[in-house]
């Protein structure tokens, strides 16, 4: 019976089935195109970021077409990845949540069914899970390949995570997915109709899809800690998210950026050298070993945004006309 | 409901009931159904006719849980769909005014999906009720005509095996040889194992052969409740200029050919056509909302 519970789910929406199936291989193929052109440009990381290693002669000769062919892949086509990797959750959500409930009521179907059902939500359920079995696969997908991308682009972070592309790879394209799934599904269950449910639905996940960058900085904004820079290198790079920096001077004050240091070293002593020697470097805001705390924000947000949504599903299909 | 005109059905028991039925869409709009009595005994088919607006669909929907009562209730063999629409819906088969079939799915996927939402559903009927009709099984319905799906909803519903089948105008939009094999399968499959049946229909012709009772719904109230037999033998039609007893007549209204009757209540001596019946019911409850 579950097996065909299943197969029968799949065949009621199979050109939605069908169409994520491709836009998720579309652009996870191609995720996985892009992570193998970044690493077959062969780039040593001394080449790309230099600063980050200490004695370093940079070899321009030997890097600099390579650090230009890598950015030019990161940037170009890496980056147009990346920047789908915004919609592609939200599109496959909306895609199988749209109709799942919707047509069925605008399509007339709904009558049948939930006649022949009696329990509406066992009904829901029967529908409703192949079909969350295919989003998850997909997400899942999805977010591996955009997790590998994102890792391609930062190999300077040698496997640590980096904020860069916060919310477009990893879990965070998953719970985005079925957040929008969820959302789709509430309206479409709600309106009955299909051109306002998709209006109306591709407007809130749009509203979803800022929503996340809103959470990101205010995430950033309450968790934000001071981090010495270990270095004066304008460069320095440890894949955070900053939204503040300022010297400290050796008496524990603070000074702000536009300081001149050098006229607050003490007299008698080289400006230069007090300045390198005692004058640390803080930057405001969170960087690598904050971005699980990050992910489970992002995971407790759009999860229970999305099984919110689910469970008002559930009450609007149980109280609703079926037409 | 006017209570001179409405004969109640008697016998044993009650497969379908509404007491009191009333329902208002919004408030401060006429009623769908206002205060709506009606005991449907168990076994044969009973006509539900009645212009548009009447109530027909609200009835069954109330019937179905899809629609809550403003006030009254209604039954399925003693249920109350409104405090337990699992259960009452596990007593009823359902074709709608919509066929509601999934446009992509094949008839056989059709009784698969059945069996996964209907439990002890009776898949092998099904499928020798559509090989008896030549309905190709293994097509998506979009590819079928309209009378084979039909047939297709009619099987979903009679695979259920429920005691009571609710069929919401299902041949309304049916050419006459598919109203006629669709009202054939129904009177086959119902007359052998007792399912008591409500046909919605504007096609009063098409009912004549094959219901057991007709019920009249003008809008909002019934207005007839009765045998085909009571029906017929029970009314007479005479012209409008004759003269008629205060008490037997039911209404003056046109008729076919454009000369104006009467229907009159004559128990045992009429001979009215069925479609008399009915029209002079309607004109009954026209006049009575003109007076009041």
């Amino acid at each position: 019976m579950i097996a065909s519970q299943f197969r029968l789910a799949v065949r009621i929406q199979r050109f939605e089935v069908w169409s994520c199936v491709l836009l998720i291989a579309v652009v996870g193929i191609t995720a996985l195109i892009v992570r193998a052109r970044l690493d077959g440009v062969g780039a040593p990381v001394e080449c790309l970021t230099p600063w980050i290693f200490e004695d370093l002669v940079y070899d321009a000769a030997r890097c600099d077409h390579l650090s230009a062919a890598f950015d030019r892949i990161k940037q170009d086509e890496a980056g147009l990845v990346m920047r789908a990797m915004l919609a592609v959750p939200l599109v496959v959500g909306l895609l199988l949540g749209v109709g799942l409930v919707g047509r069925e009521i605008e399509g007339g179907t709904a009558a049948t069914v939930w006649a022949l059902a009696g329990s509406r939500r066992r009904w829901l359920l029967g529908r409703l899970i192949p079909i969350l079995v295919i989003l998850v696969a997909l997400l899942v997908f999805a977010a591996i390949t955009s997790e590998l991308l994102a890792a391609g682009r930062v190999p300077w972070q040698f496997g640590r995570p980096a904020f860069d592309d916060a919310g477009l790879h990893g879990p965070g394209v998953i719970v985005r997915g079925l957040a929008a799934f969820g959302l789709a599904l509430t309206v479409g269950a709600w309106s009955g109709r299909m051109l306002p449910t998709i209006l109306v639905s591709a407007l809130l996940a749009l509203s979803l899809g800022i929503g996340g960058y809103l959470l990101l900085d205010k995430w950033v904004e309450g968790n934000a800690h001071e981090i010495a820079v270990p270095s004066w290198y304008n460069g320095w790079y440890d894949g955070g998210k900053f939204i503040g920096e300022f010297y400290r001077l050796p008496d524990g004050t603070e000074a702000g950026w536009d300081t001149d240091l050098g006229a607050l070293a003490p007299i008698g002593v080289d400006p230069e050298s007090w300045v390198a020697s005692e004058i640390n470097v803080i930057a405001v805001g969170v960087h690598s070993p904050d971005y699980p705390g990050w992910v489970a924000t992002e995971i407790a947000a759009f999860g229970a945004f999305g099984v919110a949504w689910l469970v008002a599903t559930f009450a609007i299909v149980e109280r609703r006309r079926p037409f | 409901m006017n209570d001179a005109t409405v004969q109640q059905a008697s016998g044993s028991t009650i497969a379908l009931r509404a007491h009191g039925l009333t329902k208002r869409y919004r408030r401060g709009r006429p009623a769908a159904l206002d205060s709506i009595d009606l005991d449907i005994t168990v076994g044969g088919i009973t006509a539900l006719v009645g212009p548009n607006g009447a109530g027909k669909s609200t009835l069954i929907r109330c019937f179905l849980g899809f629609e809550r009562p403003t006030a009254g209730f209604v039954t399925v063999d003693g249920i109350d769909p409104a405090r337990d629409r699992p259960k009452a819906l596990s007593r009823i088969g359902y074709v709608g005014q919509e066929i509601g079939l999934y446009r992509q799915l094949s008839a056989d996927e059709h009784l698969e999906l059945a069996a996964t939402l209907r439990p002890h559903f009776d898949g092998p009927g099904a499928v020798e009720r559509l090989a008896a009709r030549d309905i190709p099984r293994g097509v998506p319905t979009a590819e079928l005509s309209g009378g084979q799906q039909a047939q297709i909803a009619l099987s979903l519903a009679l695979g259920t095996r429920a005691p009571a089948l609710l069929l919401d105008e299902p041949v309304a939009r049916l050419d006459p040889l598919a109203r006629r094999d669709f009202l054939t399968t129904l009177r086959d499959a119902v007359r052998a194992d007792g399912t008591t049946v409500i046909l919605a229909s504007h096609i009063i012709s098409d009912l004549e052969g094959i219901a057991d009772s007709l019920i009249v719904l003008a809008p909002a109230a019934v207005m007839f409740h009765g045998s085909i037999e009571m029906a017929r033998a029970g009314h007479a039609v005479v012209p409008s200029s004759d003269e008629t007893a205060p008490d037997e007549l039911i209404a003056t209204f046109t008729g076919i050919g454009g000369r104006r009757v009467s229907l009159v209540s004559r128990p045992g001596t009429g001979d009215a056509s069925l479609d008399d019946v009915v029209f002079g019911y309607l004109a009954a409850a026209n006049a009575t909302r003109a007076s009041a």
